[in-house]
């Protein structure tokens, strides 16, 4: 910590006025008996009296950076309100060595509970005979599904993970107030939250004993690899919705952090009862699949028939033993609030001892006596649905009306609601709006099962509730739980299990889609770059006046603008209407291709088609390659949102910085990305997108001649927009002519930066793709390339440069168009064996009994 | 009485299917009513997995995948079944008020209780409406007897909806049947489940074959058979009773059981899931002779 020179008012003297404004609730943090903050948070207090405010501030700028960093609030397009990104309060939760003891126990017996149910309403149902819970709570649940019935009596604890959200009711007792059963979304941002404040707030870190995260995430590992008996590393994958979940980075996250392949439904396939993953190198049959889809949507064939993002025949693999999904396909019915109500009874009933951590109050209304409770006390009460979370009904903030379609609702279906007792939440202190304030919190706790039994993470997420009717996953602002007490793990960190996970992946597989990603990766950051330097050129164009040639230079201009979107009918149609074609026009244009958000290929687009490919396979880059990715967002983002009317200065300052981002991320890459299936296609995409950028300019500046005095200002713009002003000069020694620059750009085969280049590599990087053909024939892709580069080393400079009397040079065209044809079968073949062609099913035309 | 059954769904696709996964419901069923002595599946193209499995419901489920180009799809089924006769008359001598048996299956815990329990609930293709029971109670007066109020039902069904294959088709909503009063078995069958379910009823819905004879002195057209629904109530103690409310008959030995569920969804004959083949033309073709 920095000590100042003069001294601040710390945070907490400045704003504990703030903190004591809000009353309800159990204080977390404020014992008001002795008037001092309650003995669990004394050491954090101690720790933030030390730390101004400016300080404080200044960290919690640093948690904002960092989140941003590895991309929790990553957005580029339109700004998303379902993906609105949440934030890190750099104020922890404390939990007490007593209360984690009782957490502790009490996930572990809630968790064996739920287990013991799951395999009883999926095997016997001895709960539902016995009449411990009351058949329809289960038989008339959509949450039941029946083809997983008899499925899961072999395994001792189908329930992989368990998860809960808790809080204290004002008596500051934990309470139960939700179970989470098919997944344990909020794992990866627990993980996560804890690498970043990890390292902003190292000091109050090491001074306390806060329990570790890393043995939790070492069992996850173990636990998952013990379950696959044969000898090889079993092949685990996490199945995900997409980019378009908004737990998507969390999916990423923690893909990479345990060396799982992060997959969506269209990477798999079922095949002979048994799930393969598509890889560049063919089909790889999948052992353990982490799902992040609802039970519904798992399996279009056997469940929901219109759900995208399974897979078809899914269930049908388990059935046959042939693949293992986590948690298991139906666990989503021990979620139901209808089920939860009769898990104190089920408890005793199976356990013979009584639930250690209580719950919240929950009557289902299809029993009677209960409905008449909850229909006497409805203020008092939460309304739900008794089989699924929905959106939760108030009566306190009702009106008479209200009250009464509520009541009426409940007394005509009566089993399909719930209520539950309204509980204040406990209050903890968070830094919100530049205030130290008391809010209500949830916190999400993690179970997972280990050897038989069951093992807590000693930590959570702590959520803050603005209402307690939001019903969000994770918006606003979350906390690092920090459990204090000994710590009885061994020193291991957080990073150093990275390492050991990614030795237990054998060799990476690079996904169909992965590899398909990548290459648009590698085109569109091509392009994106290649646009930057044309604008720039024609920027420093347009600053050149040539009072003799004015005319001339307009053209020329003109041509370049063409050059940045060829054959686009928006540009053309501008250029068409320009009344009066001037600097000044085309400075306009100019400034809409560069801030303009709403042009089809203007910069801003090329830039998010390029970010969006890039977050696609989020999972795929490292830390540091995805914060320079964030670079590039970021400056992408300034452009976006500064003001059209910006001077030229500033116009190319931005640009360079911009420049200087895909710069780095391009050499990063080619550093750090393993020479695997996938830096092939993001190369391959590069050089493809390079060739043709080429090609593009050379037809619109060099297919037509021009007089000698105007061919040196062509010529110029070309070698500038190419980079390549410098290594012209050097090379040849004089003014560029047509032999050289052609020469150069077109048919060098060593210039990094030459047509025959790109082509060179890109024959070298199909060599390199896999191939299933063993014997000396070509695939398509391979001939397209091979074409493609003989044309260029046969054809002769001399024939290359002619014009004929109208000052056409055809020979180059005709070569330039013949290349680009071949280069465009090459991509098409390239897409045709290697990407997987993910239309969606469709689901068999069913015909109607007709009799 | 024997059968032998010949049931042939034959898919054209205008463009290529590159992979398809189908589940079959096309073995008849072995019960208390009949005994399948055979069956045999004949797929075109030959599929490159075929599994069975019992449903939840103990219907038998073949699960096949054709992983090959094509644009033709034939599933061929033939099935020898042995179905018994049951004496009609002693159906009809239970003399239990529906009311009664109304109570017992909402208070019942054994596991055939639970069973016939889960088939008093809506499902996918029927929902409760209060029309249906409005429907029902015309027939469940109170403290008659469950199945001669049921065969009362069916009667209506039968002589008050007209049976009108160009209505139809199998999105069309319980609602709509009840409002126009036309639709198919398979309309009918949900109908007269939806009125027992209203009314607290256990009834489940059965796929399968009926024998039709062609008009005296024609010969019979192959082919020219079709699939059959109706359905079935539950009388404890009993089992499961059924009725045909498209011909107003109890079944008897011209009726073969395929498989039974809550509504068509749990006992679709073939359902799959495909990639590729752009529009397509189903045709199905059903032959049931006395062997």
């Amino acid at each position: 910590m920095t000590s100042k020179s003069r001294p601040e008012e710390s945070l907490l003297s400045r704003h504990m006025e703030d903190y004591h404004a809000d009353t309800k609730g159990y204080d977390e943090f404020w014992d008001a008996e002795t008037n001092q903050p309650r003995a669990h948070w004394q050491n954090l207090v101690q720790q933030l009296e030390k730390l101004p405010e400016s300080d404080f501030r200044a960290r919690q700028q640093l948690i904002h950076r960092q989140l941003q960093e590895i991309g929790v609030t990553y957005s580029f397009g339109k700004e998303d309100k379902s993906r609105r990104a949440w934030e890190l309060d750099a104020i922890p939760y404390v939990l007490d060595q007593h209360s984690w003891q009782q957490l502790n126990a009490g996930m572990q017996q809630r968790a064996k509970v739920l287990n013991a149910v799951f395999k009883d309403l999926y095997g016997r149902r001895e709960l539902l005979t016995s009449g411990i819970i009351p058949a329809e709570v289960v038989l008339n649940s959509e949450q039941y599904i029946r083809p997983a019935h008899g499925l899961y009596n072999h395994i001792e604890t189908p329930l992989m993970f368990y998860s809960a959200d808790i809080t204290r009711n004002p008596d500051g007792q934990l309470v139960v107030i939700r179970d989470k059963t098919q997944m344990p979304t909020g794992v990866g941002y627990c993980l996560e939250n804890r690498v970043a404040m990890s390292r902003v707030m190292s000091s109050e870190f090491s001074s306390a004993e806060i329990a570790r995260l890393s043995g939790f995430f070492k069992a996850w590992h173990g636990t998952f690899t013990a379950m696959v008996p044969h000898n090889r590393t079993p092949n685990i994958v996490m199945l995900s919705a997409g980019a378009s979940d908004e737990t998507y980075f969390e999916h990423a996250y923690l893909a990479a952090y345990l060396g799982y392949n992060l997959v969506l439904g269209a990477d798999l396939t079922v095949r002979e009862g048994k799930v393969w993953l598509k890889t560049l190198d063919g089909l790889e049959q999948v052992d353990v699949i982490l799902r992040w889809v609802d039970d519904q949507a798992c399996d279009s064939l056997e469940l929901k028939e219109d759900a995208v993002c399974g897979v078809p025949g899914l269930l049908h693999a388990v059935r046959q033993g042939n693949v293992i999904v986590i948690n298991p396909i139906g666990a989503g019915i021990l979620e139901s609030p209808g089920l939860m109500s009769y898990l104190p009874a089920v408890c005793e009933h199976l356990f013979d001892e009584p639930l250690l951590l209580p719950q919240i109050d929950t009557f289902w209304c299809g029993d009677k006596n209960r409905r008449h409770f909850v229909l006497d006390n409805l203020q008092n009460m939460v309304i739900k649905r008794a089989d699924y979370h929905a959106k939760n009904q108030y009566p306190a903030s009702m009106d008479d009306t209200k009250l009464e379609q509520l009541r009426h609702k409940i007394t005509q279906q009566p089993a399909k609601y719930v209520g539950q007792q309204f509980l204040e939440f406990s209050r903890a202190p968070a830094w919100n709006n530049a205030k130290f304030q008391a809010k209500p919190i949830k916190i999400r706790s993690f179970a997972l099962t280990e050897q038989g039994s069951y093992r807590v993470l000693p930590g959570a997420l702590t959520r803050l509730v603005y209402y307690q009717q939001q019903e969000n996953p994770f918006t606003g602002l979350l906390k690092d739980t920090w459990v204090l007490g000994e710590n009885e793990e061994n020193y291991s960190s957080l990073w150093q299990l990275v390492g050991e996970q990614a030795a237990y992946r054998g060799h990476e597989q690079i996904t169909s889609r992965t590899a398909e990603s990548l290459f648009w990766v590698g085109r569109n950051i091509e392009r994106s770059e290649s646009q930057v330097r044309l604008v720039r050129a024609i920027l420093s164009r347009l600053t050149e006046y040539s009072p003799n040639r004015e005319e001339d230079a307009l053209a020329h201009i003109e041509k370049l603008i063409t050059g940045l979107l060829p054959h686009h009918p928006q540009i053309a149609d501008a250029l068409e209407d320009m009344a009066e074609k001037g600097r000044s026009a085309y400075w306009w244009m100019m400034r809409q291709f560069v801030f303009g958000t709403d042009l089809n290929g203007g910069l801003t687009a090329t830039f998010g088609f390029f970010l969006n490919s890039a977050f696609n396979v989020r999972d795929y880059w490292s830390g540091d390659t995805w914060r320079i990715i964030d670079e590039i967002n970021q400056a992408a983002r300034r452009i976006k949102y500064s003001k059209p009317t910006r001077s030229v200065s500033d116009m190319q300052e931005l640009l360079n910085e911009l420049l200087d981002s895909v710069s780095a991320f391009l050499g990063h890459a080619a550093e750090s990305l393993s020479r695997d299936g996938g830096w092939l296609m993001l190369e391959a995409g590069r050089r493809l997108e390079r060739a043709h950028q080429i090609i593009n300019l050379s037809e619109i500046l060099l297919s037509n001649a021009v007089d000698n005095e105007m061919e040196s200002l062509v010529l110029d713009s070309l070698l500038y927009s190419q980079e390549s002003l410098a290594t012209h000069r050097r090379r040849y020694r004089v003014e560029q002519r047509m032999e050289t620059v052609v020469e150069l750009l077109l048919l060098n085969a060593d210039y990094p930066r030459s047509l025959c280049y790109q082509l060179k590599r890109l024959k070298q990087l199909v060599a390199e793709m896999p191939n299933e053909q063993n014997d000396s024939r070509l695939e398509r892709h391979e001939k397209m390339i091979l074409s493609a580069l003989t044309r260029i080393q046969l054809c002769e400079l001399s024939d290359l440069v002619i014009a004929n009397k109208k000052g056409e040079r055809n020979n180059l065209q005709a070569l330039l168009d013949d290349v680009s044809s071949d280069l465009n079968d090459l991509a098409e073949a390239i897409s045709q064996i290697y990407f997987s062609h993910t239309e969606g099913a469709a689901q068999l035309l069913q015909g109607q009994v007709q009799s | 009485m024997k059968f032998r059954i010949k049931h042939i769904t034959r898919y054209e696709y205008a463009e290529p299917v590159s992979l398809c996964q189908n589940l079959a419901r096309l073995t008849p069923l072995t019960n208390e009513h009949q005994t399948r002595q055979s069956c045999s599946f004949t797929i075109s193209p030959a599929p490159s997995y075929l599994g069975e499995h019992k449903d939840y419901y103990g219907n038998l489920v073949t699960r096949f995948d054709i992983p090959e180009q094509h644009k033709v799809l034939e599933v061929s089924v033939t099935s020898e079944v042995l179905v018994l006769e049951k004496p009609q008359s002693l159906l009809f001598s239970f003399d239990v008020a529906w009311e009664q048996v109304r109570d017992e299956i909402a208070r019942g815990l054994t596991a055939d209780m639970l069973f016939a329990k889960e088939f008093t609930y809506a499902s996918k293709f029927i929902e409760l409406l209060p029309s249906l029971k409005e429907y029902a109670l015309l027939s469940f007066k109170p403290n008659r007897p469950l199945l001669d109020a049921t065969r009362h039902l069916m009667h209506r069904i039968f002589t008050e909806f007209q049976y009108d294959p160009a209505f139809t088709t199998l999105s069309t909503p319980l609602q709509t049947v009840i409002e126009h009063k036309r639709g198919v078995c398979q309309d009918f069958a949900h109908l007269a489940i939806g009125c027992l379910r209203s009314i607290g009823l256990a009834a489940r819905y059965v796929s399968g074959y009926i024998e039709t004879l062609p008009p005296e002195g024609q010969e019979k057209l192959e082919g020219a058979d079709a699939s059959h629904a109706w359905f079935a109530v539950y009388l404890p103690g009993s089992g499961w009773m059924e009725f045909d409310p498209t011909n107003d008959i109890v079944p008897g030995s011209q009726h073969i059981r395929l498989a039974m569920g809550r509504d068509y969804f749990d006992v679709t004959p073939l359902k799959g899931v495909l990639f590729g083949g752009g529009s397509n033309v189903l045709t199905v073709s059903v032959d049931v002779a006395r062997v």
